[in-house]
């Protein structure tokens, strides 16, 4: 018998292996009911705060391997350093510039009248981890819900677009690949003004989905984002289109360096259209009720003496007014709140300095 | 199966999750990288049958879900799936030696395993599936087997069976 216990005693286990089969079944159940929308729901709260796990536990074993195996700064490091901090001054310059253009934009809407697409915060985070499996291709951003960062967020790099956010948590955020087959981004050629779907296949780049017009689409023709989802910004950078077979495919832009730092810009502030009113307090018509409204118009000018001079006739169907020579009510002391919806008699009420403070703007006038 | 056995396969499960772990930092997604979870069902099986070791390769299958955004189930069914052909190729009569078991647990394992991943990305309803990264990765896995199989299998086994 050696330490792990006495191997192979020969009797079949049919308990062992009951359970084992009971549990590989069992999994297809779990996997089964997670087509309901509801359970869904329910497993991606966990994963929520799984993403937060996932990214300490790859920064916890990286952190593992720079101690075991010397990982750390050196010359290397150091130029690397250097020489980021001396863009990093260049890069400011360019805000600046870029923020007094932003300016002068801004006055040249308010000067055309244009409305614009207003944009909120972005909030600029790090990639702490990077999935590539069978099933999702996405990453780890550590910003979440405490930096602003909501579901729906584009996510942008120094080249292009990278994706967008599908899931977050408190500090972390999860990014969903364009090259992931679940992505649908809505993208618009530069040149040819084509537009289509922009689908993940998990291959290089990403495939053009039913393109409006792919006969004025052009090889190396630089595609955006069209921002006909409301979700997206109109206009970011995507990548270039390329002939494959009877479709096209975008070399996308994110592919060219590794993506470590990201933007996650929110969905462009468009004023909601307003809503129609509600045809809860209308009722449809019927044969009567349309008889007695004809009735109605027909009768009317009858009330009415006609005359070379009369005036024309009005529907008979309008709420009585108030009269205006209806003699005041007798003052009375009314009470703090004022009752603006109610027609109010146009008869100056006497002055009473004793009453006065109550209503607030009841006399002296 | 004895107490220092049983904590010695749940080390080396925590020890699977923490090299799935680290194949998730940045820079490596395009990097292939190894499934610590087959190593440990090809490797566990020449124990022989253990309601134990299932267990835990569920609990790491679950991690890995976590992990990979896969749905939740996906990776332990695949997992047990490897185990279970890995327990057919130690358990053939007459036993065939290591090296061939070996072979046979850690292939039939991974198609076992690929299959049940597509399986339960059906049957959870899940759009698209891609076999690239899974056969590079487990190009790596089987590299690095036999440098890994003196860890997980006892010598006593490896000897025994050569």
């Amino acid at each position: 018998m050696a330490w792990y216990g006495r191997r192979r005693s020969g009797e079949p286990r049919v308990g062992a292996r009951a359970v084992v089969v009971g549990l590989g079944i069992s999994m297809f159940g779990i996997l089964a009911i997670q087509t309901s929308t509801a359970v869904r729901g329910g497993i991606d709260a966990s994963r929520e705060s799984m993403d937060g796990v996932a990214a300490n536990l790859a920064n916890f074993s990286s952190g593992i391997a720079g101690w075991s195996f010397g990982f750390g700064r050196n010359a290397e490091d150091e130029a690397k350093i250097v020489e980021l901090e001396a863009r990093v001054r260049d890069l400011q310059r360019w805000k600046d510039l870029a923020e007094t253009m932003a300016l002068r934009m801004e006055r040249y809407e308010k000067l055309l009248d244009l409305v614009g697409e207003t944009q909120g915060q972005s909030v600029t985070a790090r990639v702490v981890a990077e999935e590539n499996g069978p099933f999702a291709a996405t990453r780890i951003a550590n910003a979440g819900a405490a930096n602003g960062v909501r579901e729906g967020f584009a996510v942008v790099n120094e080249n292009g677009l990278v994706g967008r956010v599908i899931r977050v948590g408190e500090y972390t955020s999860r990014i969903l690949l364009l090259t992931d087959f679940s992505s649908r981004i809505p993208v618009m050629g530069t040149q040819s003004g084509d537009r289509a779907l922009l689908v993940g296949d998990s291959g290089s780049g990403a495939q053009l989905l039913e393109p409006e017009t792919p006969d004025k689409i052009i090889a190396g023709e630089v595609w955006v984002t069209s921002g006909d989802d409301g979700k997206l910004p109109l206009g970011v950078r995507v990548g270039t289109a390329r002939k494959d077979g009877a479709g096209w495919r975008i070399d996308l832009e994110m592919e060219r360096s590794p993506v470590d730092f990201v933007r996650l810009v929110p969905p462009p502030d468009f004023a909601a259209p307003e809503s129609a009113p509600e045809l809860g307090g209308v009722r449809p018509n019927t044969d009567d009720s349309l008889r007695s409204t004809t009735a109605t118009i027909v009768a009317a000018p009858a009330e009415t003496p006609a005359g070379p001079g009369a005036s024309p006739t009005r529907p008979a169907t309008t709420t009585p007014r108030p009269a205006a020579a209806t003699p005041a009510a007798p003052p009375q002391t009314q009470p703090a709140t004022p009752q603006a919806a109610t027609p109010q008699p146009a008869t100056p009420q006497p002055a009473q300095p004793g009453v006065q403070g109550a209503g607030g703007q009841g006399g002296g006038q | 199966m004895t107490l220092p056995w049983r904590l010695w396969v749940l080390l080396l499960t925590v020890l699977a999750a923490l090299t799935s772990a680290f194949g998730m930092q940045v820079g490596m997604a395009g990097a292939w990288w190894p499934i610590a979870g087959l190593w440990l069902a090809a490797g566990l099986a020449s124990f022989g049958l253990s309601v134990w070791v299932a267990g835990c390769l569920m609990m790491l299958g679950v991690a890995m879900d976590f992990l990979g955004e896969a749905p939740i189930g996906a990776w332990p069914l695949a997992l047990l799936a490897a185990y279970g052909v890995a327990l057919i190729a130690w358990d053939r009569q007459p036993p065939m030696p290591v090296i061939f078991a070996e072979i046979i647990a850690l292939v039939g394992g991974f198609i076992a395993a690929i299959v049940a991943l597509g399986v339960a990305g059906s049957v959870a309803g899940h759009t698209g599936f891609a076999r690239g990264p899974l056969i590079a990765d487990f190009l790596m896995t089987a590299l690095l087997y036999p440098l890994v199989r003196f860890v997980i299998v006892p010598a006593s086994i490896r000897v025994a069976r050569r």
